[in-house]
């Protein structure tokens, strides 16, 4: 994938990285303070991590693994961001997607819309469809 | 000590990252001098993280050893691998926005380690 798929994967693969090295490390040494916020940055990094792998392989099959992943993603940053300000005390540790995703300058809700948006232009359908 | 050493790093991943946005803008893959640039960055965070290593070899204590040992792994490996990726001599505008990108998320890694320390 050349152009701004190349993008796009790359900076998924660093949020990838990101939330699922520091979900791996609050797992190992403090599971008990926040179960919940932890196991959900582990999804997201898992979420993070496929929707790279779906950019950097190009397939018919990619691509709508790749808009179901991204509506995912999607609803998670909205649901998350919505709960965590509502109900703030089930977050007692930030997570990737708590406010809206404040702690990565919102990177984490730009993401999936600007991922939404090049997946459905016809030529990056088209440019999905072509390699496979 | 290690502190301005730190921040000077972290202000150059953020030119360079205001550099490859800026290339980006202008529709123009990464040139040569950008290459050397983000080259010249990954210079300074092997510097900075070799110094870092010293530093603990000699007994100074980041406030969380293993969270300052993980963003300082990421510190160094990200660039790389930009850049081998990004060059295959299909390299366009998105390119440079690519690499931009990653001297931003190295950068912030960086700030990470400068609190920390």
């Amino acid at each position: 994938m050349t152009g701004p798929g190349r993008l796009l994967a790359v900076v998924y693969a660093v949020f990838a990285i990101a939330a699922g090295a520091r979900s791996l490390f609050q797992i190992a040494t403090k599971f008990g303070d926040a179960p919940l916020a932890f196991t959900l940055s582990a999804a997201a990094a898992a979420i993070y991590l496929a929707a790279a792998l779906c950019f950097r392989r190009p397939s018919g099959r990619s691509w709508r693994t790749a808009v179901v992943l991204l509506g995912v993603e999607l609803a998670g940053v909205v649901l998350v961001g919505l709960l965590s300000l509502v109900e703030d005390d089930w977050f007692p540790e930030p997570t990737v997607w708590s406010d809206f995703g404040v702690g990565y300058g919102f990177v984490p809700l730009v993401l999936p819309v600007a991922g939404l948006l090049w997946l459905s232009r016809p030529a990056t359908r088209a440019q999905f469809a072509a390699a496979g | 000590m290690l502190t301005p050493l730190t921040l000077t790093v972290a202000v150059f991943l953020f030119a360079l990252a205001v550099w490859g946005i800026g290339l980006a803008v202008a529709g123009r893959p990464p040139d040569r001098a950008y290459v050397i640039g983000v080259l010249l960055g990954e210079a300074e965070v092997l510097l900075h993280g070799a110094a870092a290593l010293i530093a603990i070899a000699a007994g100074h204590r980041p406030d969380s050893m293993g969270e300052y040992l993980g963003y300082l792994l990421t510190s160094v490996v990200l660039l790389p691998f930009v850049l081998r990726l990004t060059h295959d001599g299909r390299s366009t505008r998105w390119d440079s926005a690519t690499i931009g990108a990653v001297a931003l998320a190295v950068g912030v890694a960086v700030i990470r380690l400068l609190g920390l320390w």
